[in-house]
């Protein structure tokens, strides 16, 4: 009796050492695989949501869908992965590293520990009255406040900066629920909008980018971008500073405003309006859903451009307020221009139709 | 004696594991069959038993109803795997609210087409598939793989197109830490903007490309016995996902109704 006791006693002990054991060296290796590993830092949600309002300081959250980011010290960074997929765009890694956002024609390049990205946009506008082609490449670079970094072994990014050079319109951190969101036109729930327009997309994120004050830069054969053609967003909301100068235009619009100059019989025109910022838009009364904001909308000229418009592109109403085109071979290619008994001017859109009210497709918030 | 005290505990655990299981799984809201599910939802709004809608179609957890974020009505078990982490609203509240909008919906509905809407009601469903996450996949073997894994195999393929493209690793090399440090020259710029090309043109040709987890679902739209060139000023939008093999709905319970002039665009 006393020997069995003696030996389950023995037991006892092996497998008690062996427990310390294992314990010692799960704990050892879970100590190894943080050395190993790359820094950690406490999530924070990142809500991605549509923009479509003009209400409050800032626009409403809606047909939203949420990732987790990081909180490094206050700044809020987000997995590269997680910042493309929700606005349709793609990722991948070439040389460098070189961590490479794709999206609506523009190709975004971040390197691991630098402040530095560029963003390179490529597309071609036919001059139709000439009959010229023109190829337009460009190479904008920006710094970042921080650097690119791994987290969890995920490279991750500056959310703020990336977001904004991806076409969002407004990034902000939401103090009164914790969490820091992005609007963006493509968000739609868990399903981004299909959009193949290329855009052209800048702002003061971006070096030396009020430099086109003094020396504006040719978007398109007769159009400048920093000149008298209003195509950034020419308002400066006292309390968003960042968002001054901030555009975003589709290169069909272009391609359209100079399809337009030549109906007009090549007469030189310069537009009122063009992208709008989100406090833009709301300063003017905009519409909430107004396609400025997307970048997809001219104002320009007076009635004659305006029904010389509607005569070329056969306008007839829609159902959602605005004349929508029924000639495929028009020269100018708007697709929708705002009813004349809303507007004294040119209101030309590269728009799908019909989508201008809640029945149509596209989200409409709120 | 003790032994079977044990047993008794594990026994009873086990039950009452089940029937939370089983109780979960009825409130969930789980259906097999979403066309059965809407034609029951007319029949409920019909006779005005908003809550038995409600209980019936929406898996309720919290979600903040002011900034209409996410979708009402969701499992909270399956927030966090859908993507969902933030919530400021309780069930009871989201609930309540619910089911005072259905009440609203409905009347106005049997206001504007009659008392007889909802039993003339037709509808057609539209698929529509959702994204849940993105997860790295090689695309020559077709199999999930880690982002470092996915990082080597990018850098190999972007390596090779560049020296096919008559770059040396010097030259790329020169041109990346000259990015990085902000000195490029004009023509590094020039060099760099090829190589963003070279990009560009073959990103779908990578094989490690990020690979979309999609959810089925579909939308249904609920019309109220409008003539067709109508149809889409009055519909009634009900949103159903599949999700993890079951049916969930995601309420995405909407209606449209005509809006006013647009103002200034």
């Amino acid at each position: 009796m006393r020997k069995i006791t003696k030996e389950v006693s023995s037991l006892r002990i092996v497998k008690m050492t062996l427990s310390i054991l294992i314990m010692v060296i799960l704990l050892v290796s879970s100590f190894c695989r943080q050395g190993v590993s790359s820094a950690s830092y406490p999530t924070t949600p990142i809500v991605f949501s549509n923009i479509s309002d003009n209400s409050g300081d800032y626009p409403v959250v809606c047909y939203s869908t949420t990732k987790n980011g990081y909180n490094v010290n206050g700044h809020i960074y987000v997995k590269f992965q997680d910042l493309a997929s929700p606005l349709g765009g793609t990722y991948t890694v070439a040389p460098g590293p070189t961590y490479v956002l794709q999206i609506n024609g523009q190709t975004n390049a971040f390197y691991m520990s630098s402040t530095t990205s560029y963003s390179t946009i490529s597309y071609s506008i036919l001059d139709k009255s000439t009959g010229q082609t023109t190829q337009y490449s460009f190479n904008f670079s920006g710094t970042m406040l921080y650097p690119v970094m791994t987290i969890d072994g995920y490279p991750c990014v500056w959310v703020q900066y990336a977001a904004l050079t991806l076409g969002s319109l407004i990034g902000r951190w939401d103090s009164s629920n914790n969490r820091y969101i992005i609007y963006h036109w493509r968000v739609n729930g868990n399903t981004p909008l299909s959009d193949s327009n290329t855009y052209f997309v800048g702002g003061e994120w971006l070096s030396n980018w009020n430099n086109y004050l003094a020396t504006p830069l040719y978007l398109s054969p007769h159009f400048q971008l920093g000149g008298p053609d209003n195509i950034w967003s020419n308002y400066n909301p006292s309390s968003h500073p960042d968002y001054y100068r901030q555009v975003k235009i589709a290169t069909t619009v272009l391609q359209s405003m100079e399809n337009t100059r030549k109906l007009m019989g090549n007469t030189p025109y310069s537009p009122s309006c063009v992208f709008r910022s989100y406090w833009y838009n709301k300063n003017v009364g905009g519409w909430q859903w107004s396609w400025h904001m997307k970048g997809r909308a001219m104002d320009a000229g007076g009635t004659t451009m305006r029904d010389t418009v509607i005569g070329d592109i056969g306008a007839v109403a829609g159902f959602d307020g605005f004349l929508y085109s029924t000639n495929p071979n028009s020269v100018t290619q708007w697709d929708e221009i705002e009813s004349p008994a809303l507007a004294s001017y040119l209101h030309g859109q590269r728009a799908p139709r019909n989508q201008d009210n809640h029945s149509g497709s596209v989200p409409h918030c709120p | 004696m003790r032994n079977r005290k044990v047993l008794l505990v594990i026994f009873a655990v086990l039950i009452l594991s089940l029937a939370i299981s089983i109780k979960t799984t009825q409130t969930r809201g789980e259906i097999n069959n979403p066309d059965k599910l809407i034609e029951e939802f007319l029949k409920s709004m019909d006779n005005g038993n908003y809550t038995e809608v409600l209980d019936k179609m929406v898996l309720w957890v919290p979600f903040d109803p002011l900034n209409r974020e996410g979708n009402s009505g969701m499992d909270l078990s399956k927030a966090e795997e859908i993507g969902l982490d933030k919530v400021s609203a309780t069930p009871e509240e989201i609930r309540d609210s619910q089911s005072q909008l259905l009440k609203d919906e409905a009347e106005i509905i049997k206001h504007t087409f009659g008392e007889d809407a909802f039993t003339k009601a037709t509808f057609t469903k539209e698929r529509h598939d959702g994204t849940l996450d993105t997860v790295w996949v090689d695309t020559r073997t077709g199999k999930q793989i880690t982002p470092q894994e996915a990082e080597k195999t990018s850098i190999a393929f972007y390596d090779r197109l560049f020296r096919d493209s008559g770059f040396t690793e010097d030259e790329v090399n020169e041109v990346i830490n000259a990015a990085k440090n902000q000195t490029l020259t004009k023509a590094l710029e020039e060099r760099m903007l090829k190589l963003d090309q070279i990009v560009s043109a073959n990103a779908s040709n990578c094989p490690a490309q990020t690979k979309p987890i999609t959810t089925e679902g579909y939308i249904y739209h609920l019309s109220f016995g409008l003539p067709e060139s109508n149809k889409d000023y009055h519909n009634f939008f009900i949103r159903i996902e599949y999700r993890n093999g079951k049916w969930v709905t995601l309420c995405g319970i909407e209606m449209d109704l005509p809006e006013g002039e647009p103002g200034d665009v």
